[in-house]
């Protein structure tokens, strides 16, 4: 084995002249295509982590402005809750004052109507049952109904107990004894009974007359703290009794 | 049988004669030179560069790596001539599948040049890092005695580079050979994927060889300048390298 000279100088001149050339087309274009790749790359990495942290901010933002926007939408409507049921309440308190105001201005107005129609009822009744009694009594027995009355009231006046004629006597010597009547009493009517309280109490007992259109149909004594009365006045308050009662229960069953 | 592909004589005048090895070096070059140029030849800077490229990058950046884990410096000042050993040994060993192909590196002229240019290399590498005083200063380390030494270890380290990537493939061809005439069938193909593992690995070798000894001048500069900033030290001598 031996080198042949020539050959190892023209290998020596090839060599050099492969490195030049691959320098020239190989390492340079790659090495520079490499870097510009790099560099793009790194760019795009920048600009993605650029963009991701921006992504994340407005992520962050969002986030941020959506927490809020539920926090006063739960406050908006706790608040609408509130005023929602004090309108409620307030609402139910006035209907409850205006549904109570109008009842009890109905049962005004039902007591009054039934006031009324008792006290229209109470004339009409014992007006009637006055006339009724008058026509028969006086259809019957030919006699007037105020001598019945008085007959009455005079049988009445003898039951008196000796015990209140008593108080009556001290009680009554002033003033004296008060009769009212709703008819006129003729004057022998009224002589019959002074004389009979004369004889029944005491003699010195002043007595008076007087008219009272509020009796209906009757006749009242009346001393301080004594009376004694005939009147149809008590029949008929029986009768509105009776009446008021089934009204009573006439309203409440509606 | 010629083993020598000098001895191949294609083409003479006079003294002028064009023979095996150099006819097969010019299609090793050819053969780079078409890759390069298909690789290079839409060069794309994009995310998707095309296979051929895709190769070559791979390629160049390995040999780029390389460099860098032996040198520790920056590769590509010497990226041209390192790569360019590494290419040229690796195509003109794997090119022995082809039959009839001698490989140029099987001639010792071949790697006796490339040993040369080895050997100028270093210095000039050495010289242009730290200038030629200094770069000479470093064979009379660690004393004065040692400058033939030196030499002679920059002399050697030379011929054994050349020597063993000849010996090596010169091997590899020689030992085929015999055994085609020995047992024709399956053995020279066994040691013909042998050979060119072989290949593949003295091109490894030879590059990274070369990068140590121009490398083995740069550590020096480095250690003569830690040494005046410090202490004194004895100056590093280049690995004769072998195998």
């Amino acid at each position: 084995m031996q080198v042949d000279w020539i050959t190892t100088f023209a290998q020596i001149i090839n060599f050099l002249v492969l490195v030049y050339l691959l320098k020239r087309f190989l390492y340079r274009p790659i090495i520079a295509a490499m870097n510009r790749r790099e560099e793009r790359v790194a760019l795009r990495l920048e600009e993605a982590a650029q963009q991701s942290a921006l992504a994340r901010q407005q992520s962050d933002e969002y986030r941020e402005k959506t927490h809020t926007f539920e926090q006063q939408r739960n406050q908006l409507i706790e608040q609408a809750k509130r005023e929602a049921e004090a309108q409620r309440s307030q609402l139910m308190d006035e209907l409850r004052s205006e549904i109570a105001t109008i009842r009890s201005r109905w049962h005004e107005e039902v007591k009054r109507e039934q006031q009324a129609f008792l006290d229209q009822a109470r004339k009409i009744v014992g007006e009637q049952v006055c006339l009724v009694a008058r026509q028969a009594l006086g259809q019957l027995a030919d006699s007037e109904l105020e001598n019945q009355m008085l007959s009455v009231f005079l049988r009445k006046l003898a039951e008196v107990s000796a015990q209140d004629k008593a108080k009556l006597v001290q009680t009554a010597t002033d003033k004296g004894l008060m009769v009212e009547s709703r008819f006129t009493l003729s004057a022998a009517m009224r002589e019959k009974i002074t004389a009979i309280i004369h004889e029944q109490i005491d003699a010195a007992l002043a007595v008076h007359f007087e008219q009272a259109p509020e009796l209906l149909c009757g006749i009242t004594l009346k001393g301080p703290g004594f009376k004694l009365e005939w009147n149809i006045e008590s029949y008929l308050t029986h009768i509105d009794e009776q009446l008021s009662s089934q009204l009573a229960i006439t309203t409440s069953s509606k | 049988m010629t083993f020598n592909p000098d001895n191949v004589i294609i083409w003479q005048w006079e003294m002028l004669k064009i023979n095996a090895t150099l006819v097969f070096t010019w299609l090793v070059m050819a053969l780079i030179l078409c890759l390069t140029w298909l690789a290079t030849r839409r060069l794309s800077d994009d995310v998707h560069p095309s296979r051929w490229q895709t190769f070559m990058e791979m390629l160049v950046s390995l040999i780029r790596d390389q460099i860098r884990d032996v040198g520790r410096e920056d590769p590509d000042p010497y990226l041209s001539f390192v790569g360019t050993i590494f290419l040229f040994i690796a195509f003109a060993n794997l090119l022995t599948i082809i039959p009839g192909y001698r490989p140029p590196t099987g001639s010792l002229s071949t790697t006796a040049a490339l040993a040369i240019c080895v050997f100028l290399a270093v210095p000039l590498y050495g010289i242009q890092r730290q200038g030629l005083l200094n770069y000479l200063r470093q064979y009379t380390r660690p004393s004065l005695f040692m400058l033939p030494f030196n030499i002679i270890g920059e002399v050697s380290r030379t011929i054994a580079l050349a020597v063993r990537l000849f010996g090596n493939m010169m091997s590899g061809t020689v030992v085929v050979a015999v055994l085609i005439s020995i047992t024709p069938f399956l053995f020279p193909i066994v040691l013909q994927l042998l050979g060119l593992l072989t290949g593949m690995i003295q091109a490894y070798i030879f590059a990274i060889l070369a990068m140590v000894y121009i490398s083995s001048a740069l550590v020096a500069r480095k250690k003569n300048n830690t040494s005046t900033q410090n202490r004194p030290e004895p100056g590093g001598t280049a690995p004769a390298g072998g195998q």
